[in-house]
């Protein structure tokens, strides 16, 4: 240990003396080392942005399973068919939708094709009755956006989510109370229960971000802002009500998958599930809209990949060959070390450590550099997620280390392969 | 200390460059290796120091195959060289050329081939040929191997250095025991050593006698008694 311990220190004192007094080479090679690193730094740093990006956008994206029963009524998708769902394929949540369509008792709706005429329609509007509804299909997409309170949970009672607008047409805030009505008509299609009420506490207001162009021609209650969310279990008392019926997702029944990639696995297992055999239940993901919005940044991924790949490569066969020739300059030095006794693998393990000493210089310099240009990047183009990470810096060192050892032990080849009196005929 | 029996050696077997070659060499002695450029004397020092394999017989060292003992090792322990060029490592100074395989102190080998003090830190490139040659030697020496293996060690310098140089190997020979072979092209050089050796169509031959081979070089006297293991003041002319 001592001996192995004297040897190395004498190889690093040769190594430094070396790279020290032949500063015209360590400023070159640390230079080119910098630049490597610099590269595969960046590259690490955009693939990780990409990752990232993609990440955040299947977890913005959800994916979703739609299912619906097909047609037939014996087959209703009740709450615990839903849960049953849920776990089978372990969805991050659930929610099954009912729809019914109530007139609003103490308030007024978003004038529509109705109000100019005064039909009674015009106080129609629709209750999207959710299980949670921060999972309902226009807040995942975006086209609604809670902006006071909270969404409606499982058990929440008596509750409502309404739009920005109606709350400030009507002078409503949370806390507020709206009140429902069932009403005789067409739409609802109730056929018990008329003249019910129900009551709902404003426990949210949400933002319609999605344009609907001009509401003149739109029923009141096809216009997203006159439209109500209401919870499970209120949704669920109203549809027993009017219809008789026990509590099931008469519009079908959503699962939401955090990572989008899962869905088509997911969907398979329903599928594989006796309890939704398809021809009496209809399943779709949202899988194929992933897909769409991912493409590009998948594409510039591979494209990223290929290019890190290529500068690797690039990058070695640079290395191979001004190693080689920097190595070959040096074979008379090798043959007089050589025939003073010193071995070949303490020459080898001398070479590798001077090439590890300029990368190590190059890669700390490049670091810091890498950072900084991701910052002004960063701040520049106002891009989020262009950070490095510990593990990141510690993956590039060792993939540019491994590269520049697997460079220099290729450009030692040559000379390793000769022996030790050729090598000494360069100096005799 | 070491010799070689029955020693063979080519690169291409219709053109052998030594063949059939057993010369014993001792401790304590200053051999001279003679002979025409290409005739095998760097060959033999080559085989001597295990840089080469003999194609047929074996060096011996105190008994042992080389080959045996290993080559590395034979280099390692027993043979130390000292080049034509110097060769010395360019980019280093003189005290970091002689302490590469220091086994001794440097300082001590460097006072022994006479190197003044103040030229120890410079960049060996900075000195003349006769300070570069003292430093290959004291590199020689402080890896104190018992064999010194010389090859030309004067061809590149004046008769002064030449003279300096030799004295230090005859030095190392008679005061410190080593074997020193050394290969020169000049027969006045080579009549300063214990022994010669002179590769002619038949072989190495022992020169102990009147040196015909002088006869031709200006600077020697035609006839030069050499007797063979006798110290500096037993050569005679």
């Amino acid at each position: 240990m001592v001996t192995y311990m004297h040897n190395m220190q004498k190889i690093t004192t040769k190594a430094l003396i070396c790279l020290t007094r032949k500063r015209k080479k360590t400023i070159i090679l640390t230079t080119v080392f910098l630049v490597l690193s610099v590269t595969m730094l960046s590259g690490i740093l955009i693939y990780h942005s990409i990752e990232n990006a993609l990440k955040e956008l299947r977890e913005q994206f959800y994916g979703c399973i739609n299912v619906n029963a097909v047609g037939d009524e014996n087959f209703p998708l009740t709450p615990n068919l839903a849960s049953l769902a849920a776990e089978k394929i372990g969805a991050d949540g659930f929610t099954g939708v009912t729809i019914c369509y109530l007139s609003v008792e103490n308030i007024s709706l978003i004038p529509g094709r109705f109000t100019s005429s005064g039909e009674p329609a015009m106080y129609l509007t629709r209750l999207n009755s959710c299980r949670d509804s921060s999972l309902a299909r226009d807040f995942t997409t975006d086209a609604l956006s809670l902006s006071q309170g909270r969404h409606l949970a499982f058990d929440d009672k008596g509750k409502a989510l309404i739009s920005e607008n109606l709350a400030e047409m009507n002078g409503l805030e949370l806390g507020d109370r709206i009140t429902c009505v069932v009403t005789d008509d067409l739409v609802t299609n109730a056929k018990t229960g008329l003249g019910g009420k129900y009551e709902f506490e404003i426990a949210g207001i949400y933002q319609v971000k999605q344009k609907q162009g001009s509401s003149d021609s739109r029923a009141e209650c096809d216009i997203l802002d006159n439209a109500l969310y209401i919870d499970e279990s209120t949704g669920f008392q109203i549809e027993k009500k009017i219809w008789n019926q026990s509590p099931y997702y008469a519009n079908g029944l959503t699962l939401w998958l955090k990572d989008p990639e899962k869905l088509e696995h997911a969907m398979q297992i329903l599928k594989d599930t006796p309890e939704f055999a398809p021809q009496y239940y209809h399943m779709e993901s949202n899988r194929a809209e992933y897909d769409h919005s991912s493409q590009p940044m998948h594409q510039t991924e591979q494209i990223l990949f290929i290019f890190l790949a290529a500068i690797s490569g690039i990058g070695a066969v640079f290395l191979i060959a001004i190693l080689s020739m920097w190595n070959y300059e040096r074979m008379p030095e090798i043959g007089v070390l050589l025939s003073l006794g010193l071995k070949k693998k303490i020459i080898v393990l001398q070479l590798l450590l001077e090439n590890s000493i300029l990368f190590l210089t190059g890669f700390l310099m490049a670091v810091p550099l890498t950072l900084l240009c991701s910052l002004l990047i960063g701040n520049l183009g106002s891009i989020e997620h262009i950070a490095l990470s510990l593990g990141d810096i510690f993956i590039a060192g060792i993939a540019v280390w491994i590269l520049c050892g697997f460079s220099a032990l290729l450009s030692l080849i040559r000379i390793m392969k000769k022996s030790p009196s050729e090598i000494v005929t360069t100096i005799m | 200390m070491i010799k070689t029996e029955d020693l063979t050696f080519y690169y291409h077997e219709y053109r052998k460059i030594l063949e059939h070659v057993s010369i014993t060499f001792e401790k304590g002695n200053l051999y001279a290796i003679l002979g025409a450029s290409g005739c095998g004397k760097s060959t033999l020092l080559s085989l001597l120091g295990g840089l080469l394999t003999p194609k047929v017989g074996k060096v011996l060292y105190e008994g042992t195959d080389i080959a045996e003992y290993g080559l590395e090792r034979h280099r390692q322990d027993h043979v130390g060289f000292i080049f034509q060029g110097y060769n010395l490592i360019e980019y280093m100074t003189v005290a970091e050329n002689v302490a590469l395989t220091a086994k001794q102190s440097p300082e001590t080998a460097l006072q022994k081939v006479g190197l003044e003090k103040d030229l120890w830190k410079q960049n060996v490139l900075k000195l003349s040929g006769g300070q570069q040659q003292r430093v290959a030697i004291a590199r020689a020496l402080a890896s104190d191997k018992p064999v010194l293996l010389a090859d030309e060690p004067t061809g590149n310098l004046d008769e002064d250095s030449a003279q300096a140089v030799l004295d230090i190997l005859k030095k190392s020979a008679h005061e410190e025991g080593r074997c020193v072979i050394m290969v020169t092209h000049s027969s006045a050089l080579a009549a300063e050593a214990d022994e010669i050796y002179r590769y002619t169509d038949s072989g190495f031959q022992t020169e102990d006698y009147d040196l015909a081979i002088f006869s031709d070089t200006e600077n020697v006297p035609e006839t030069i008694h050499i007797n063979r293991n006798k110290k500096d003041g037993d050569i005679h002319a």
